[in-house]
Formats: C-alpha cells, sequence, structure tokens
C-alpha cells in the first residue's frame, strides 16, 4: 500500500536490497519510526534520505547499529552547533561597525 | 594528468595483502565518508581519492594492470588488449560505486588506465538517490526584504527558484530533486542553497527585528518635537518625548524584517537615540548655557 507520506517496508527493503531485520533494528534503536497502516508496516517518505543513510553507514562502512546510534547523536549535535553559530554569527554583526 | 599513486593514498606498501587494503580503507572511508563530513570538500576530496584507490587495488585484475602499467599509463597501447577484453565486465557493472559515488568522481588517470567505475555495491540492482548538492548564492539584505524568483545555473542546467523574504544569513533551503541524478533510476539529489547575506544598510538585523541608531539635535531631545526617519522600506514620521536621554530607546511595531514564510508579517524596528552635543557655540548660546547652569 502506498500514499503519498507513506512507503511500505516491504518495497522499502526490496527497493534497497536489505533485510528487514535491519529496518527492524534501525526501529528498535528508535532511529526511525516504523507505523502500521492498514495492517501494514510503513515508515514515512521523509525518513528515506535518513536510511539511506544508514545503509551506507552498516552495509559500507560496517558500523554497526549501536555505532550508528551514536554518529547519528553526534551529528544531530553537529548540526544544532552549526545552527548556534550561524545565530550568534547575525547577532554578532549588530555589535560590529559595518 | 599525472600518475596516482594509490598505495600511497591508502597509506599501504606494495605488497600490502588483500585483507591490509579492505582494512585500510575502511579506515580511511570512515574518516573521510560525506555522511560523516557534511559539506566538508576536503573530506570529500579526500573520500574520493581513497574510494579510487580501493577500486583499482581491490579488484585483482585492476591492482596487477596498476602494478604493471600504472606509471607509464601513456602507453595505452600496451594494454588496450586487457581493455578489450574489461569491456564486456565494464558494461554490465558500471552502475555505481560507493554511495551513490558515481563515475564522474573518477580521475582522468583513473578513466584512463580502466575506463570508469566497476562495481562495488552490494547488488549492481541497488536504486540510490543521486547524490546531494550544495551552492551558495549571494545576496543583499535588500534583496531579500521581498520574495522574488531567481534564475540559478546549477551544473549547466537553469533552476528558476523563489527566494522567500525573511530569508537569513547561513539559512539553507532544499531544492527537491535537482541534485545528481538517482543511480540505476533511484531518485535524483536535492540541491542545497546556503544563503550568503551582505548587509550594506545602515540598520543591523537579529532574525526579524532591525536595529539603526537615529541622531537627535539637542533641543528637540530637550524640548520634545517630531522627527522624519528612514525605515527599510520608506520614511516615517516619530514624536519624540520632552526630556529624552541619550541611548533611549524606541520601538516601531511591524518595521522590521518580514517573517519568514509568513505573509505580511514583520519584525520590529528598534530605534536608538544618538543626541548630539551643539559645537562651535557662539558667545551668546554660552552666555545662555552658562545662565541656564546657574538655574540647575
Amino acid at each position: 500500500m502506498e500514499t503519498n507520506d507513506i512507503i511500505s517496508l516491504q518495497k522499502l527493503c526490496t527497493y534497497y536490497n536489505i533485510p528487514f531485520s535491519f529496518i527492524n533494528a534501525l526501529n528498535e534503536f528508535e532511529l526511525i519510526e516504523i507505523v502500521i497502516i492498514q495492517e501494514t508496516q510503513c515508515i514515512y517518505k521523509t525518513q528515506i534520505k535518513d536510511i539511506e543513510k544508514m545503509i551506507r553507514f552498516h552495509y559500507e562502512l560496517d558500523i554497526n547499529i549501536e555505532g550508528i546510534d551514536a554518529i547519528y547523536n553526534l551529528l544531530n549535535q553537529v548540526e544544532s552547533l552549526k545552527d548556534e553559530i550561524n545565530e550568534l554569527n547575525n547577532r554578532l554583526n549588530l555589535y560590529e561597525d559595518q | 594528468m599525472t600518475f596516482i599513486d594509490y598505495y600511497k593514498i591508502l597509506g599501504i606498501a606494495k605488497n600490502a595483502t588483500d585483507k591490509d587494503i579492505k582494512k585500510a580503507y575502511r579506515k580511511l572511508a570512515r574518516k573521510y565518508h560525506p555522511d560523516l563530513n557534511p559539506n566538508n570538500k576536503e573530506a570529500e576530496k579526500k573520500f574520493k581519492e581513497v574510494n579510487e584507490a580501493n577500486e583499482v587495488l581491490s579488484n585483482t585484475e585492476n591492482r596487477k594492470k596498476y602494478d604493471q602499467y600504472g606509471k607509464d599509463w601513456k602507453h595505452a597501447e600496451e594494454f588496450e588488449k586487457a581493455k578489450q577484453q574489461q569491456q564486456h565486465y565494464q558494461r554490465s557493472s558500471r552502475q555505481r560505486g560507493y554511495g551513490g559515488y558515481s563515475n564522474e568522481d573518477f580521475s582522468d588517470f583513473f578513466e584512463s588506465m580502466f575506463g570508469g567505475a566497476s562495481s562495488r555495491s552490494r547488488s549492481g540492482n541497488v536504486k540510490f538517490r543521486g547524490q546531494d548538492y550544495n551552492a551558495e548564492l549571494h545576496l543583499n539584505l535588500k534583496d531579500v526584504y521581498k520574495t522574488h524568483k531567481r534564475t540559478l545555473t546549477v551544473n549547466g542546467k537553469n533552476i528558476r527558484i523563489t527566494i522567500p523574504a525573511g530569508v537569513e544569513n547561513g539559512q539553507v533551503i532544499k531544492i527537491k530533486g535537482h541534485g545528481g541524478k538517482g543511480i540505476n533510476n533511484g531518485p535524483n539529489g536535492d540541491l542545497y542553497i546556503k544563503f550568503s547575506i551582505v548587509n550594506h544598510t545602515k540598520f543591523k538585523r537579529d532574525k526579524n527585528n532591525l536595529y539603526t541608531t537615529v541622531d537627535l539635535d539637542l533641543y528637540k531631545a530637550i524640548l520634545g518635537g517630531e522627527i522624519t526617519i528612514n525605515t527599510f522600506d520608506g520614511q516615517v514620521k516619530l514624536k519624540i518625548k520632552p526630556e529624552t536621554q541619550n541611548g533611549t530607546k524606541a520601538k516601531l511595531k511591524g518595521k522590521g524584517f518580514p517573517v519568514y514564510k509568513k505573509e505580511n508579517q514583520f519584525g520590529d524596528l528598534y530605534i536608538t537615540y544618538n543626541i548630539k552635543t551643539p559645537t562651535k557655540l557662539t558667545e551668546k548660546e554660552k552666555e545662555l548655557f552658562k545662565e541656564l547652569d546657574k538655574l540647575r
């Protein structure tokens, strides 16, 4: 079953040639969220980009799920820090002469 | 086109075993992988080098050819025969590289020797999104006061985008599907545009609020009155209270910068009064100030 916002796990696993257990493990680590719609396990399409990244981490860099979890937390922190730096830089302009 | 020492790139000896190559590659790939180094051009370059070195050295046939002819890559005829034998293999396997890594990412040296990327994927049929592109767009603060359209040229393609009013310096917007082509019919990557906004105005900006300093003559500050000031989109008249102190701030509601993606919503304009004391006083003025002084 498909809608514009979700994709079934079955289709996702076939598309990326990955076992269902991998997606399940990501879900168990709360790295992604599986939703059940009309008795079918699905994910939101907005998560696909992250899942692709996790596939690369796992299958191409040999990083286990625990490692992916740690990396994701750190990458999120990096993103937050980048945003904060940008915000502070913009604010700093208030006190600098043009 | 120069010779590339793939062994040096992976930091391994010429007699390295397959296991050594794999180990060195994994270590460097984890260090320079674009997913772990977002927007880091230097890491991306290193990763491409590492990936290319691995493409060659981890493939027995390629490694043999590289070891034999690598330094003499100009003498293409010598291994032309071997190349022809490989053509069938390449045609069927030139699908994708590492994590959306395409043939375009290989050096001229590699292309000359091996003709393109061989498949390192888990499966040649796996579909992957194309690479995301990053671009930086330089604009003036005045440009982003109003929503407008602009045509950009990215990788030779013209893209017409809408730049919403109120976009911030350093903000990144995503243009879906305008990145690299998908691999094996996978979806295209996205284009990320980072805005670099230069402010040449006398206003300073903090998110949606604007700040400016207005000079006020001493008499108006003491006696009060009306002044005309410039806002970002025109002039407004402002009442000055009697006995206004230097550094007093006034807020003009809704006269700031547009709120991003919220039509007709604006921040505020904060004005700081800078009271200018008169200079080059005449004798008469000095006398009058002395009289005022005595009154206090």
